[in-house]
C-alpha cells in the first residue's frame, strides 16, 4: 500500500522537470538572464546565438586566476579565439565587498593593464548568472555552441597547480574544445573538474 | 594550532608565496608544514607531512569539493632534487575531512592541523636525505597557495613522539557496499544497523565530482541518508560516510536506474499529477495511524442523524483540506525562505512525536471510558459543533503525514520545486482524497446505508478503537527512542505512565471549576517535565580548537604559551552568545592571532569527567567557564557573561 503511494509520488515527481540551479552538458543555457557589462550596456546569452560563446569566471585577486594572467596565458587564448569570431565573456561574480569584486572602471583598467582581449566583461554582482550556470571556481570555463547548448564545462587545463610554470606542460581543455568545435567535431573532453578559488558569492 | 606538534621537528626550509597585492590582510603564512619520521618497511620509508593552518583557515581533502585544490607533492631521495626524480605520491590514507560551507558552495578539508602519511619507495639503507616539494592551498575566504621544500635526514625508523594522534583519525573498516534507490534526482540508501550509531549527524562525502550536489541538504531519516545527485545518469556513489570528526567509513553505493514506468511516461500533464495526488490521499485512509481516527469518524456518523452526518462530514473534509493546505503552504513558504524542512518533518521533532503519543494515550483512555471530555471527539452522541469535525480533520492530517513520511520524504522534497500555487493544488487534491471516504458516507445516502445500525456494539467498538491508538502511541515512542536514544527516552516513557495516572486521579478527584483547569495545567506541566533534554546536533564544521587536555595545558603553560580556555556546551545558550557576540568577533580573534594564543576548548556537551573536574577546580558548577592563562602569570577567570572590552583588556595584560 505504501509502495503504491511512493510510486504515485515518484510519478508525480518524474512528471515535473525540477528547477535546477545548474545547467548540464548538452542542455540549453538560460539565455534571457540580463547581463550587465563593463561598458554599461545590458545583454544576454540569446543575443549571441549563432556564435560560439566562452564564459570565463574571473576574480583578479585569486591566485589561480593570476597564474594564468601573470604569464599572458588567458589573454592569448582570448585573442586567439575572439579573432576567429568566438564571443568571450569574462564574468566577475564576486559580490560587492567580497574579494575581487569589480566595477566597470576597475574591470577596464585591469583588462587594459593585463592586455586582455575578452569580448566583454560581465559584472554579475548578484551572482545570479554564476549560480544559474553553476560556476564554482575562478577560473571556471564554459563553452556554449551556436544553438545555445552547453558543450564544455570545467577547468582551463589539466594542471591544478597555482604555479604559472606548470602551464607549459598542461593540456588546455578550452583550446582543444574550441578547435574541435571550429572543425564541426564534437567536443571529446567536455566535462572536467574545475580548480581554483571559490566564486565569492554574496551567500 | 598544535604548536607542540611541530615545534622542534622542523628540519625544513619553508618557502611561502603570498601574492603581492593579496586581498588578505594576513601578514603571517596561513599555515605551516613539517616532515616527521614515522617508520621504515620493505616498501620504503614512511613519513608524515603535517600541515597546520592558522585558525579560521583550512586545507583541502583528496577531493576538495566545489572549489579549492588538493595537496601536491613531489618526492626525492638522497641528493636528487624532487624535480628530477619526479615521484608524485598521494598520501597512503587521508584523515577524515570536515565539511566546510563557503557561501553557497561546500568544500571538504581540514580546519585544523593534519598529518598525512606517505610511503616513499626509497631504499632506507642507501638514502641519506629525503626531500619533498609540496604545494597546497590554504583558504579562509580568500585563498593562498603555499609552496615548501622540506627535508628529512636519517635515522628513518625514529617514531616522532610529537606526532599528534588527534590529527590522524582515518576512515575505518572495509568499504561498505550498499544498494540505494532513487526518486527523481534524490538518491537514498540505508546504512546497515551496525553502523547506525550516530546516524543523526551522518553525511555522505563523495570522493570525486559529478556524484552529488555538495551544497544540497542531506536528509537523514532513521538510518537512511538522502543525497541530491548532480544528474540522473549518476548510478554509483563512492566516498565516505562521516559520522563525526572521529568516525567515518568508506562506502560504495549502487543506485539502480529509475523504474522505467516513471521514465517512459512521456509528458503527462498537471491534471494527471493531481489525479495521482487524489488517489494517494484516498490510500492514506488505510494507513495504520489514520485508521483509528477514521474509526472514530465512522462511530460519530453511525450515531448521527442524516442531517448531522451531512454537516459533520463536510466540516471534516474542510478540516482535512485546510490542514493539508496549511501544511503544504507552510512547508513551501519555509522552504522558499531557505529553511530545511520537508514532508513529515514534524516527525523529526521529538517534542511533536512525544506530544502525539501523549495525545493518542489520552484519546485511548477517553475511548475506554476512563473520563469524559467535552471535546469534539466526544460529541458523537450530542449535537454537532463546527469546531469538532474541523479538529478531527486536522488530527487526521497530523497523524497521516508522519506515517507516510519515510516513503514520501524524498519525493515530496522534489515536488516542492513547483511554483507555490501548483504545490498548494497538489496538497488540496491530496486532502480531498483523504476526506473522500468519510465525505461519501456523510453526503451520499446510498453509502450511508452500508453503515451498520446503532446499537450496543457501538460502545464495544468505541472501546476497541482505543487499542489501535495505544499501538500507534507505542509506534511513536519507538520513533522517539530512535531519535533521542534509549537513555533519553526513559523520561517520556515514564511520562506516559504519569499521564495515565493523572487521568485516573482526575476521575477519582473530579475537580470542578477553577480547580479543574489548575489540575489540567499542572498535569500538562508535569507530563512535560519528562521530556528529554534536547540532544545537540553535532556540527558538520570543525573549528580549529585544541580540545581540552590537562597535560597539554600544563605543557603549554610551562612552555610560556598563552592559552585561552573555553569550557562550553552546545546546549549552553550563554556559551553560544558569548561565542557569537564576543569571541568570534574580529577584534577578539585578531587579538588571539597577534598574541598567538592557543584556544583550548572543553566541550561539556556530553558528560566528561575531566571537564567536570576542571569546572570544580574553578568553583563552577557548570558552563560557561572562560579562563585566560597569560604566560608566567596567574590565570584570569572571566565572569559567565563576556564582553569584548573585558576579554581584550585581559589579553592585553
Amino acid at each position: 500500500m505504501k509502495n503504491i503511494i511512493a510510486l504515485a509520488f515518484a510519478s508525480v515527481v518524474s512528471m515535473v522537470s525540477p528547477i535546477m540551479a545548474e545547467v548540464h552538458l548538452g542542455d540549453q543555457v538560460p539565455g534571457t538572464i540580463a547581463l550587465t557589462t563593463w561598458d554599461g550596456t545590458t545583454t544576454n546569452l540569446d543575443a549571441y546565438k549563432g556564435k560560439f560563446v566562452v564564459l570565463e569566471w574571473y576574480n583578479p585577486e585569486c591566485p589561480f586566476v593570476k597564474k594564468h594572467y601573470s604569464v599572458g596565458n588567458m589573454q592569448s587564448l582570448q585573442k586567439e579565439f575572439t579573432a576567429q569570431g568566438v564571443v568571450w565573456l569574462t564574468v566577475n561574480s564576486s559580490a560587492p565587498g567580497k574579494q575581487g569584486s569589480l566595477n566597470a572602471e576597475q574591470a577596464k583598467e585591469l583588462m587594459t593593464t593585463a592586455n586582455g582581449a575578452p569580448t566583454s566583461v560581465v559584472l554579475d554582482h548578484s551572482g545570479a548568472f554564476g549560480k544559474a550556470l553553476g560556476a564554482k571556481t575562478t577560473p571556471h570555463m564554459f563553452i556554449i555552441d551556436k544553438s545555445g547548448k552547453l558543450v564544455y564545462r570545467g577547468a582551463i587545463d589539466d594542471n591544478d597547480s597555482a604555479r604559472s610554470a606548470t602551464i607549459a606542460g598542461a593540456k588546455n581543455f578550452v583550446r582543444a574544445a574550441l578547435n574541435e568545435l571550429m572543425n564541426d567535431k564534437p567536443v571529446s573532453v567536455a566535462n572536467t573538474d574545475s580548480y581554483g578559488c571559490s566564486v565569492k558569492y554574496s551567500a | 594550532m598544535r604548536l607542540v606538534g611541530w615545534i622542534g621537528v622542523i628540519l625544513a626550509v619553508v618557502g611561502i608565496g603570498i601574492p603581492a597585492n593579496s586581498h588578505s590582510q594576513s601578514p603571517f603564512p596561513p599555515s605551516h608544514a613539517a616532515l616527521q619520521h614515522r617508520s621504515i618497511s620493505q616498501e620504503g620509508i614512511g613519513v608524515g607531512l603535517t600541515i597546520t593552518p592558522e585558525k579560521g583557515w583550512h586545507l583541502y581533502w583528496r577531493y576538495p569539493g566545489d572549489s579549492g585544490a588538493t595537496l601536491k607533492t613531489n618526492w626525492g631521495c638522497d641528493g636528487l632534487p624532487p624535480a628530477d626524480t619526479g615521484m608524485k605520491l598521494e598520501p597512503t590514507a587521508w584523515p577524515i575531512p570536515d565539511v566546510l560551507p563557503v557561501g553557497p558552495l561546500v568544500n571538504y578539508g581540514y580546519a585544523h592541523a593534519v598529518t598525512l602519511p606517505f610511503m616513499i619507495p626509497c631504499n632506507a639503507a642507501l638514502t641519506k636525505r629525503l626531500t619533498v616539494d609540496a604545494e597546497w592551498l590554504v583558504c579562509k575566504e580568500e585563498c593562498i597557495p603555499q609552496f615548501a621544500t622540506l627535508e628529512l635526514l636519517p635515522p628513518w625508523n625514529k617514531e616522532d613522539s610529537s606526532a599528534s594522534p588527534l590529527s590522524m583519525i582515518f576512515p575505518s573498516g572495509s568499504v561498505l557496499s550498499l544498494v540505494g534507490s532513487r526518486t527523481g534526482n534524490v538518491a537514498s540508501f540505508a546504512l546497515p544497523p551496525s553502523h547506525s550509531g550516530a546516524v543523526g549527524s551522518a553525511r555522505f562525502i563523495p570522493s570525486s565530482s559529478d556524484q552529488i550536489v555538495n551544497a544540497a541538504l542531506q536528509k537523514v531519516n532513521g538510518n537512511e541518508i538522502s543525497v541530491t545527485l548532480t544528474s540522473d545518469s549518476v548510478d554509483r556513489l563512492s566516498g565516505l560516510i562521516r559520522f563525526s570528526a572521529a568516525e567515518a567509513h568508506p562506502v560504495s553505493v549502487t543506485i539502480p536506474a529509475a523504474p522505467s514506468s516513471a521514465a517512459s511516461n512521456g509528458s503527462p500533464n498537471f491534471a494527471t499529477v493531481l489525479l495521482w495526488a487524489f488517489i494517494g490521499g484516498v490510500i492514506l485512509n488505510a494507513m495504520p495511524c489514520v485508521f483509528p481516527v477514521l474509526g472514530l469518524k465512522i462511530y460519530q456518523l453511525v450515531s448521527a442523524t442524516p442531517a448531522e452526518r451531512h454537516t459533520n462530514s463536510i466540516l471534516y473534509a474542510l478540516g482535512v483540506c485546510l490542514s493539508m493546505l496549511a501544511l503544504g503552504g507552510g512547508i513551501g513558504l519555509l522552504r522558499s525562505a531557505g529553511v530545511g524542512v520537508g514532508w513529515g518533518t514534524q516527525l523529526q521533532n521529538p517534542a511533536i512525536v512525544y506530544s502525539l503519543a501523549l495525545l493518542f494515550v489520552l484519546l485511548g483512555c477517553n475511548l475506554l471510558g476512563m473520563f469524559e471530555l467535552g471535546s469534539a471527539l466526544q460529541s458523537a452522541a450530542g449535537k454537532v459543533r463546527a469546531s469538532g469535525p474541523l479538529m478531527d480533520g486536522l488530527l487526521t492530517v497530523l497523524v497521516a503525514t508522519p506515517c507516510t513520511a519515510p516513503f514520501m520524504a524524498g519525493a515530496v522534497a522534489v515536488a516542492f520545486t513547483l511554483p507555490l500555487a501548483s504545490q498548494l493544488l497538489i496538497f488540496l487534491f491530496l486532502g480531498l482524497g483523504v476526506a473522500t471516504p468519510v465525505l461519501m458516507v456523510g453526503v451520499v445516502p446510498a453509502f450511508a446505508k452500508i453503515l451498520p445500525r446503532p446499537g450496543e456494539w457501538m460502545d464495544l467498538f468505541k472501546q476497541f478503537l482505543a487499542w489501535p491508538l495505544f499501538a500507534s502511541a507505542v509506534w511513536l515512542m519507538s520513533v522517539l527512542i530512535a531519535q533521542v536514544g534509549l537513555e533519553r527516552a526513559n523520561g517520556p516513557l515514564f511520562g506516559i505512565v504519569v499521564l495515565g495516572f493523572l487521568v485516573w486521579l482526575f476521575t477519582a478527584v473530579r475537580p470542578t471549576g477553577f480547580r479543574k483547569w489548575a489540575f489540567i495545567l499542572a498535569g500538562i506541566v508535569l507530563v512535560y517535565c519528562f521530556y528529554p533534554a534536547p540532544k545537540p546536533a553535532l556540527s558538520a564544521i570543525a573549528v580549529a580548537h585544541v580540545s581540552y587536555d590537562k597535560t597539554e595545558l600544563t605543557k603549554l603553560r610551562a612552555a610560556g604559551v598563552p592559552v585561552f580556555l573555553d569550557a562550553t556546551a552546545t546546549w549552553c545558550i550563554t556559551c553560544q552568545s558569548n561565542k557569537k557576540l564576543v569571541l568570534h568577533t574580529d577584534a577578539v580573534m585578531s587579538a588571539f592571532f597577534e598574541k598567538k594564543i592557543v584556544w583550548m576548548e572543553a566541550d561539556w556537551t556530553e558528560p566528561n569527567e575531566d571537564i567536570t573536574n576542571l569546572l570544580n577546580e574553578f568553583g563552577r558548577a557548570g558552563v560557561p567557564l572562560n579562563v585566560y592563562f597569560p604566560p608566567q602569570k596567574e590565570p584570569i577567570v572571566f565572569p559567565p557573561i563576556l564582553t569584548s572590552g573585558m576579554v581584550l583588556e585581559a589579553l592585553a595584560r
